[in-house]
């Protein structure tokens, strides 16, 4: 009996600690997003952010755009990207061997011819079929890449290989950029202080369900009509504003979604490119350059935009959530295994005694440990161990926390961008919040649980995307595609 | 140590009702938020009414202080009228920002007229650092000239916002007179924030640069590579000694930058350097060293560019190639026989060349 109740002893005890770890953290995450995301906004209260648009001095882009299977969608994609608001910008659309018209939709919409192109193959990749570019004045910015197949990884490697640019944005084809988008995630890579090269720079990602497009162009932002992109809706406001925002000020962020993200070419070429063997190629290349400026012992910093700056589709149905979240704890987990070096070693000051193990224990390991604690749980209420009254206090208090932390990341995008001005879609934000913690949460720790099995299982699939399409002003639904 | 069990119920509850209370006063203060946002939209609206009646008469026509002005009640001076008069002097500021001329100088006599430059001027009075750079932003935006010499003291500031406020305000006000800030800055300048120096100067004929020379030489390798972009900018051949000297800057992004200016204000004997500066160039600083060469090299430097060919490194061969296409008098000759001699990567970067590939 005495070993029983010293094994309840110490799950309780180590559930309870990483309880109230978890808390504090996110109390810390809080107050630390409050002050960085007020300073921002003072900061760029009355920017200008055209001067970046002409200035010969203006950082160079390359805009890397991977696509797979886009046919339907993808030249209009293109024209949206190509009409982004940048002088020094160049758009490198990668044809990652789709087995669509892809590319014979993009040669014919631009006028692209094959040109002999000396690619330096600085990341190894897989051949590259041809380079097209066009004479066309207006698509002077374009160069399109036909490669064999080889995955959203090593199509942006050909992208950095082929990329002229000092700077390269990594973007999903079938996002919707605002205009001033690389305008504003540029900015950062100008602002380096006490010697601190940014080698990296995320945005927000918003959720473009419900919203309505025209001519590429987000024209009404709206929340998502649907349940699960609504709370997808949640979970990203609570995510990029609080928690990416506070990471970013301590220095710590280690994930810039694969969505949009800014990265120093040079450095991202030093370090490798991204990874081939891991579906969470966007996490492990950050953390990877993070760990390359700790060894060269150069001062760095990733920083972080809070305003929107590029919508993209959610899933709308529990098969492709839980095939996404499925890939995303598989894809941390990779990175984690990949970088085990870092934990809790000094030498990587915050990265290795903050980030890292915060994003072991909390992110990758949250889901398996709240699985153990249910298990833990049902095996003492088969035994009669509960006490029911505890059990309903501490229930309330953690649920209660967690509304809090969802209705004050609500509070911060209200007083911040105000995306979502119509009370009543606040109001459904707040009644999605409520019905978290029984529908949603549940469902997304299922999905990491399978995560688990299938990179146990070694199971290395992407997990079809399938996308409904964005609405767009002239028909109610789109024609559908597939991301990457 | 503090175990779950030990905690009593009543503890945990009484947590969760001071929960359950933070989350409803958030609540409420969400509800507030959207209230106000409304309000202010609707003042907005009353505000940008009077400014569309008013500008369509007054910018084209002369204002001087005999036209008859009356201050609408919502633009009155006081508290009350705080955030109606702020969003007046943004969208006047918007609106001057698109002007020149007479219509400028309606705008800055309206902004007089409605006394908005005391809202600037406390703003910049203010302690709080981001009201004080927006209070010299206002006052420059407005011409307010009679506050340089109060903003020239912040253009050392310990902060940095303030500080890059109140180094453009000196622009605004005095032009490239202003740029005697830099002979005692001691503080960072970002590289945002030489490109905003850089964008109020281009506007203004070039003028006084006698002070280059000593620039160059300032402790603060921030004015240093300012003051490169400066001599690149406006071509200043004067300082073509100084900027050589730059080359020997410990400095990597001194020297980046002098190589730079070095193809604007360089002369003939300026390849030949760039040649001995390459060897001792930094991984980062060679290929702006041959991006130079690109705009000046001769067949004296053809020696050098075709042991570039030789480079293990496919970039440099691939430099090197264009430089001597660009300014060899047989370089298309040269290349075309390596291409056909030599390994299949010159054919390949003779080829990219050739056809005027220019990534």
């Amino acid at each position: 009996m005495s070993i029983t109740a010293d094994i309840v002893l110490f799950f309780a005890a180590g559930l309870f600690l990483y309880a109230v770890v978890l808390i504090s953290f996110y109390i810390i995450i809080a107050i630390s997003s409050i002050g960085a995301t007020r300073r921002y906004l003072h900061k760029n209260e009355y920017t200008d952010y055209r001067l970046l648009a002409s200035s010969p001095y203006a950082p160079s882009v390359s805009i890397l755009a991977p696509a797979y299977n886009e046919g339907p969608n993808i030249v209009e994609n293109v024209r949206s990207l190509l009409s982004l608001y940048y002088n020094h910008l160049e758009l490198v659309v990668i044809n990652d061997g789709s087995k669509d018209d892809s590319l014979q939709r993009l040669i014919d919409a631009y006028g692209l011819e094959k040109v002999d192109f000396f690619v330096n193959s600085r990341i190894p990749t897989k051949e590259v079929r041809g380079v097209y570019k066009t004479r066309h004045p207006a698509y002077r910015k374009l160069v399109v890449v036909d490669k064999v197949n080889g995955g959203k990884a090593d199509a942006l490697n050909v992208g950095i290989n082929i990329a002229s640019h000092d700077y390269i944005v990594c973007i999903d084809a079938d996002c919707i950029l605002e205009q001033d988008a690389i305008l504003k995630m540029m900015k950062p890579f100008l602002e380096e202080d006490k010697g601190r090269k940014v080698i990296a720079s995320g945005g927000v990602i918003r959720i473009a369900n419900s919203c309505l497009v025209k001519d590429g162009r987000i024209t009404r932002v709206s929340l998502p009509d649907n349940y699960w992109a609504r709370m997808q809706a949640l979970e990203y406001i609570r995510a990029f504003l609080l928690g990416r925002m506070a990471w970013a000020h301590l220095n710590g962020l280690l994930l810039i979604s694969g969505a949009f993200g800014a990265f120093d070419k040079e450095i991202a070429i030093r370090c490798g490119g991204y990874k081939h063997n891991t579906v969470g190629e966007d996490m492990e290349l950050v953390v990877r350059m993070r760990g390359f400026m700790h060894e060269m012992g150069l001062p760095y910093k990733v920083t972080y935009i809070p305003d929107p700056l590029c919508w993209t589709e959610a899933p709308e149905n529990t098969r492709v959530l839980g095939r996404q979240r499925n890939r995303w704890t598989r894809g941390t987990i990779e990175t984690m295994q990949f970088h085990r070096i870092l934990f809790l070693n000094p030498r990587y000051d915050t990265l290795g005694v903050l980030s890292y193990p915060y994003w072991l224990f909390f992110e990758m390991l949250a889901p398996a440990i709240e699985f153990a604690g249910l298990i833990f749980f049902c095996i003492l209420a088969s035994l009669g161990l509960i006490n029911w009254q505890m059990f309903i206090a501490f229930l309330l208090f953690i649920i209660c926390f967690g509304y809090l932390n969802s209705i004050f990341a609500i509070y911060i995008e209200v007083a911040t961008y105000n995306q979502y001005r119509r009370r009543k879609e606040v109001t459904k934000l707040v009644l999605a919040a409520l019905s978290e913690p029984f529908i949603f949460h549940p469902f997304v720790v299922w999905s990491a649980i399978r995560g688990y099995v299938d990179y146990f299982r070694k199971s290395r699939s992407w997990g079809e995307m399938t996308r409904k399409g964005f609405q767009t002003a002239n028909t109610p639904t789109a024609t559908g595609n597939q991301g990457l | 140590m503090i175990l779950p069990y030990s905690i009593p119920a009543t503890t945990l509850y009484a947590a969760t009702f001071f929960i359950v209370a933070m989350l409803l006063l958030i609540l409420l203060r969400t509800r507030l938020r959207l209230r106000q946002r409304r309000q202010k939209h609707a003042l907005q609206e009353q505000v940008q009414q009077f400014f569309d009646e008013w500008l369509s008469q007054a910018l084209m026509g002369d204002v001087s202080a005999n036209t008859a002005f009356t201050i609408p009640d919502l633009l009155q001076p006081g508290r009350r009228n705080s955030f109606a008069r702020q969003y007046a002097i943004g969208q006047l500021i918007n609106t001057k920002k698109n002007l020149i001329g007479l219509a400028a100088r309606n705008i800055i006599w309206l902004y007089e007229q409605m006394g908005l430059q005391t809202d600037s001027i406390a703003q910049f009075r203010h302690r709080k650092w981001h009201k004080k750079a927006r209070g010299i932003y206002e006052l420059y935006m407005m011409e307010q000239a009679g506050m340089q010499q109060k903003i020239n003291r912040y253009t050392n500031s310990r902060n940095e916002h303030v500080r890059m406020e109140a180094q453009i305000a000196v622009l605004a006000f005095a032009g490239f007179n202003g740029l005697h800030f830099l002979d005692t800055l001691t503080r960072p300048m970002s590289h945002w924030q030489q490109l905003r120096l850089i964008d109020q100067l281009t506007p203004l004929d070039p003028g006084n640069f006698d002070h280059l020379a000593n620039w160059l030489k300032s402790p603060n390798p921030d004015v240093v590579v300012f003051t490169l972009k400066l001599t690149d900018l406006y071509q200043q051949l004067q300082v073509r000694e100084e900027v050589i000297a730059c080359l020997q800057s410990p400095n990597a992004g001194i020297r980046a930058h002098a190589i730079r200016a070095l193809i604007r204000v360089g002369n003939e004997d300026t390849p030949a350097v760039l040649v001995k500066q390459y060897r001792a160039e930094t991984t980062a600083n060679k290929p702006i060293v041959l991006q130079s060469l690109e705009n000046m090299a001769t067949d004296r430097e053809l020696p050098f560019l075709l042991q570039l060919l030789d480079n293990p490194d496919p970039a440099v061969k691939l430099q090197g190639s264009r430089i001597i296409l660009k300014c060899c008098s047989n370089g298309a000759l040269l290349l075309e026989q390596r291409a056909h001699h030599g390994a299949p990567v010159h054919k390949q970067i003779f080829l990219h060349i050739k056809n005027g590939v220019t990534v």
